[in-house]
């Protein structure tokens, strides 16, 4: 069967779902007796015109930042929500695990629920009992199935479901957000189950923040933001398309985010000092790397009087670069521009990881004993050579200027002005958070058998 | 009124025949008022038709109150010895017919409920004025004897809907009547257009109604 013999086994066509809201039950009261003549809610598009088609067999994916209508999109496909305008036809039997469990009585035991739960997804008796036996290997729940589940974890509770919804066979079905519970060998197990149920025909609807797993398994997909179709087609590039939108300085703004005045005057802003800046340093900084400096508004503090421009990671040749392994060299480049002037200043860097640890950070007037005088109108480019003996992690670069004579002002201060990812690399040869400078030796001697005959920790035993 | 079994027992068999099955019909209407609500996980994640949660309590309802009736007319016969009558039996109709009157108002207030959630307690106060309003626990006929000429209030009891239910129960419970095809008539009636009106409210307030739980 080609792709173009197969049937849309979902359409969707110009969905649009709004809610009403009132702030008080009593605003829905004056309007109900006013029969409709006060108007006392406002409208919210959740989905505004949304549009697709998916195909027997094809799995499609739904990206897009928490509130940006996925959920509501899979509620309506569902039955669950129906929309205000537009239609949606679904050929065949759908299922949806928009939440794993929902139905499951914690007073009877595994296998009752899975017969409760198959009645609630309009299965009959007979259809889940013959399929029992695979649920039940396939959730390995060993005899903990005759238990009530009051007794089992969150996470078997989940694995009973999955195997539930995965194996009645269901033409359509929805998963939203569910595969990331689990231990990671179950999560592969649900990931394998979707390949074989693709493989006998089953369509997928796929919302997840799990990008890899979208790119890995969906054909195509969809990227949602506030409620509005931002891009439709292939799931590796509607993923990168996600990913740049939502980094700080992306262009989110460009969807239609906040104030577009605003953005186009910080990118101005950005452009002009970018055309401004000493030529020596043009083949390191770009003009993004303005951008997205401008573009930050929180986390930004200080006086103002040297204000960073950019911020940039390169390698030891000064080549653009933000993905290092354990033990590389990184160059933290960062540019400024003095508007006032300071006897005594001083920039700093650090880094600090996902958790919001910071993992290790300095100020050149530290390092070196010496601070810096400023001289308004002057550019500063500062260098932070770093060898990264350090745990691989993402980490966020914090920099700033400030007053190194004692006074404690801070000029500038920008938190996650860049970010790095160090990498494991080919050969990793320690643990934890870092690479301490450590020599290690093992030194043999003879003559201590007397001593085997006293077993201090029993490991004789063992 | 010289009507109805005598003895010790009179006033007991009278109050059961007409209670038990008030308790049930008050008892589904307010369990039904609150089911949307008390069953939005459900709602907000399954495709299931709403009123199935309605059904469930109305079911549940008569069920508890066959038994109930059922062992109080067992008691009738064995130990205060009126009965059995064959006319016992117009009662499961009868109980049929009221819950589904229940039911229907149960639709109408489960979806009043979830938009405004102080319907409840408030119907639970309007419920306990009804069944004062309502023969439930004293005889009509006490309206309108010659101590108490009430005319109009018998006039406006018709009125009430309750009543043609309650009264059914009276009559073929505690006196053996058979009911006149008169009220079995009026009650599968009123049954009938509640149950209407409570389709109705849901379909128009369905979609409203998933958007707000």
């Amino acid at each position: 069967m080609t792709q173009t013999e197969r049937q849309p086994i979902v359409s969707v066509r110009n969905l649009t779902k709004r809610f009403k809201c009132y702030t008080t039950p009593a605003a829905r009261l004056m309007e109900w007796l006013s029969l409709g003549g006060i108007k006392k809610h406002s409208l919210f598009t959740a989905l505004d015109d949304i549009s697709l088609s998916v195909r027997k067999g094809e799995f499609f994916g739904i990206v897009g930042p928490n509130g940006s209508g996925k959920s509501t999109l899979l509620k309506i496909l569902t039955g669950v929500l129906m929309p205000t305008s537009g239609s949606y036809e679904i050929t065949g039997r759908v299922t949806s695990l928009l939440e794993l469990g929902t139905g499951f009585n914690p007073e009877l035991t595994g296998r009752e629920n899975l017969i409760n739960s198959g009645r609630l997804l309009g299965f009959n008796e007979r259809e889940t009992l013959s399929r029992m036996d695979r649920i039940i290997d396939f959730a390995e729940l060993g005899e903990q199935i005759n238990l009530p589940i009051k007794y089992y974890s969150t996470g078997m509770v989940v694995r009973l479901a999955f195997s539930l919804f995965a194996h009645v066979q269901p033409d359509v079905f929805i998963v939203d957000e569910a595969l990331s519970v689990g231990d990671v060998g179950f999560s592969r197990k649900c990931f394998e189950r979707l390949d074989q149920m693709r493989e006998a025909g089953c369509t997928l609807l796929f919302c997840s923040h799990d990008l890899p797993a979208v790119r890995k398994y969906c054909d195509h997909a969809m990227f949602l933001f506030q409620g509005k179709c931002a891009y439709l087609g292939s799931a590796a590039e509607a993923t990168d398309i996600y990913v740049e939108a939502m980094s700080p300085g992306g262009k989110a703004h460009r969807l239609g985010v906040a104030d577009q005045d605003a953005e186009r005057a910080e990118h101005r802003a950005a452009a002009e000092l970018h055309a401004s800046m000493p030529e020596a340093l043009s083949s390191i900084f770009e003009l993004g790397d303005f951008d997205r400096v401008a573009s930050v508004s929180k986390g930004r503090v200080g006086t103002g009087a040297v204000r960073i421009v950019a911020v940039r990671t390169t390698d030891g040749n000064d080549r653009p670069r933000s993905t290092f392994n354990v033990g590389d060299r990184m160059r933290c480049h960062i540019l400024s521009l003095a508007y006032d002037d300071a006897d005594q200043a001083t920039v700093s860097c650090q880094l600090v990881n996902r958790m919001g640890v910071g993992a290790w950070g300095t100020n050149h007037a530290l390092r070196t004993g010496q601070t810096t005088p400023v001289r308004r109108g002057r550019w500063l480019h500062a260098v932070f050579d770093v060898k990264l003996d350090i745990a691989f992690d993402t980490y966020a670069i914090d920099v700033g200027w400030g007053d190194a004579s004692g006074k404690g002002h801070v000029f500038d201060r920008i938190t996650a002005a860049a970010s790095v990812t160090v990498s494991p690399g080919t050969h990793l040869d320690f643990i934890g958070m870092a690479r301490l400078d450590c020599e290690s030796e093992v030194t043999e001697y003879g003559g201590a058998a007397a001593g085997l005959a006293k077993d201090p920790v029993g490991a004789a035993e063992r | 009124m010289d009507e109805g079994p005598k003895g010790p027992f009179a006033f007991i068999l009278f109050l059961c025949s007409g209670l038990l099955a008030w308790n049930a019909f008050a008892e589904t209407l307010m369990r039904s008022t609150a089911s949307f609500v008390g069953n939005a996980g459900y709602l907000k994640k399954l495709p299931l038709p709403e009123q199935i949660f309605i059904a469930q309590e109305a079911c549940g309802g008569f069920l508890t109150a066959a038994i109930s009736i059922g062992i109080f007319l067992i008691f009738a016969a064995a130990i205060a010895h009126d009965g059995p009558y064959v006319q016992w039996f117009q009662a499961i109709p009868l109980l049929a017919l009221f819950l589904g009157f229940a039911y229907g108002l149960g639709l109408v207030f489960a979806c009043l409920h979830v938009f405004f959630r102080d319907v409840q307690p408030f119907l639970n106060v309007v419920v306990l004025l009804w069944m004062w309003l309502t023969p439930v626990v004293y005889r009509e006929t006490i309206l309108s004897n010659a101590q108490h000429p009430h005319p109009v209030i018998m006039q406006l009891l018709q009125l009430n809907p309750a009543y043609h239910y309650v009264a059914g129960f009276h009559d073929s419970l505690w006196l053996g009547h058979w009911l006149a095809w008169q009220r079995w008539v009026i009650c599968i009636g009123i049954t009938l257009v509640v149950n209407l009106l409570g389709m109705w409210v849901l379909r128009h307030f369905r979609s409203e109604i998933r958007d707000v739980l």
